[in-house]
């Protein structure tokens, strides 16, 4: 009696095995290089797109500070149109709806948002639309790192555009750690490497650097990079 | 039975390490977008910009150096850009490695540019790839090629060292930079970045534009052909895949 109750459990834990193993088998083999392109059909492989997470971007971000952290406290710690260390993801996409600016999460922790016209952000018109706003996240959901890029500027444009923000930092930073070039358009349309101005500030808790350069293919791009360094 | 199941585990493994591999960072370095990270779990310091590094390949002794490195000191002064040559200029393997390491640590910085450096950003780091400090040495040896340093060679025999084993550089743009799908506006923005902490580092105008010009020149290498006028992106990911099938870019 015990003996004939008990082949019915084996034989649903043979075939639930035997489905387990079958179905191993086919996502192995999905993942083999001949059949890579029916997974993409499919929907490429739902662990690759978590390959970088916040943790992963906080360790590059902490490495990156062991050179660049400087040595006081940030008088303030200006970042555009956002908070460092405040602003969610949520924060972001909410602002985004509000304000007609496509963005997108290209990865956990980072959202990409393009073609930002700058009273989106709260700045004057002149400092000219931003072709890309990186937001970067830590793992506690908090923004950590932020960056603009605005291309394919003319000299005028792009002189235009640096002075408004590198006058905007000084004026509440002071003095930048380290300034080479002038940002002027003459500088600015001579090539790449005679065309770059920078200016940067290092704290313990706050990292910021502006930078403009005339590129081969591309024209003239200035980029503002705000960094949280207070972890 | 028992072989079959074993089969089936050793297909599944093989394909989910396919599929890790599949896009991930370069397997080796040879620009500094390669480059992965300063020290991924301190190793040898290398991007701290403090502390010399232990890599050092075979042609060459590495050195951390500050991060500003031989080419100029902290304060900015700049050495004299009319004696010596570009090599002795960029003080030589360490004062090169100092900038590299200085240029890895601004590319991390960046929210776009650091998804391409999965591993170097890992913790613990897989085994199988090239550690940071591999990476930044073997960049440093093909800039120290590059400008014609005495010793200098890229790849260098017998690989680079540190304390994770040896790696062998991957001579060839080309396959290192393929899986990644780089796009035009992703290259240009690293060169943005690294001209500026070179221009901050005070290198010399001329030394500059023969390093500008010789990182530029790589673009056509660097960057996927598809998304040559692309503008700016993160690490697609796993579209890697996909896009690279439709131009034969990456290697399935």
């Amino acid at each position: 009696m015990a003996r004939s109750s008990s082949k019915p459990i084996v034989k649903r834990l043979a075939i639930a095995a035997g489905a387990m193993v079958f179905t191993t088998a086919g996502i192995g083999a999905l993942h083999m290089p001949f059949a890579r392109s029916l997974l993409m059909r499919l929907g490429g492989c739902p662990m690759a797109g978590a390959r970088v997470t916040p943790k992963e971007m906080d360790n590059g971000r902490r490495m990156a500070l062991e050179v660049e952290r400087g040595k006081t406290a940030a008088p303030a710690r200006p970042a555009v149109g956002f908070v460092l260390d405040r602003t969610s993801p949520a924060d972001v996409h909410a602002w985004a709806a509000r304000e007609h600016v496509s963005c997108d999460d290209r990865h956990p922790g980072l959202v990409v948002c393009t073609d930002v016209k700058p009273g989106a952000v709260g700045l004057p018109d002149t400092e000219g639309t931003i072709d890309e706003l990186a937001l970067g996240f830590n793992q506690h959901g908090a923004l950590a790192n932020e960056t603009t890029t605005r291309g394919h500027l003319t000299p005028q444009g792009a002189e235009q555009a640096a002075h408004v923000i590198v006058d905007s930092l000084s004026a509440r930073l002071g003095p930048a750690d380290k300034s080479v070039g002038s940002f002027g358009a003459e500088q600015l349309r001579g090539p790449t490497a005679a065309s770059i101005s920078t200016v940067s500030y290092r704290y313990t808790d706050y990292v910021a650097e502006v930078s403009a350069i005339n590129l081969p293919h591309s024209g003239l791009s200035v980029r503002e990079h705000y960094m949280s360094a207070s972890d | 039975m028992k072989m079959w199941i074993l089969g089936v585990t050793a297909l599944t493994s093989l394909g989910i390490a396919a599929c890790s591999s599949n896009s991930s960072s370069p397997p080796a370095g040879n620009s500094a977008s390669d480059s992965g990270s300063g020290s991924s779990s301190g190793a040898s310091g290398s991007s701290s910009g403090g502390s010399g590094s232990s890599s050092g390949g075979s042609s060459s002794s590495s050195g951390g150096s500050s991060s500003s490195g031989g080419v100029t000191d902290a304060s900015g002064e700049a050495s004299a850009c009319s004696e010596g040559t570009i090599y002795t200029r960029l003080g030589g393997h360490a004062g090169i490695r100092g900038a590299v390491n200085a240029i890895v640590a601004a590319e991390l910085a960046d929210p776009d540019i650091v998804t391409y450096f999965f591993f170097q950003t890992t913790t613990p780091m897989p085994a199988e790839h090239p550690t940071a400090d591999q990476i930044e040495e073997c960049f440093t040896d093909l800039v120290g090629a590059a400008v014609g340093g005495p010793g200098e060679s890229y790849p260098p025999d017998g690989g680079v060292s540190d304390e994770a084993g040896t790696f062998q550089c991957n001579p060839s743009m080309q396959s290192i930079h393929a899986p990644l799908l780089i796009s035009g506006g992703t290259f240009d923005k690293f060169i943005t970045i690294a001209g500026g902490v070179l221009t901050t580092a005070g290198v010399c105008p001329d030394d500059i534009t023969t390093l500008a010009g010789a990182l530029v020149s790589t673009k056509t290498e660097v960057v996927t052909p598809s998304l040559f006028d692309a503008g700016y992106q993160a690490f697609p990911g796993d579209a890697a895949a996909t896009i690279g099938a439709s131009d034969g870019a990456v290697e399935q």
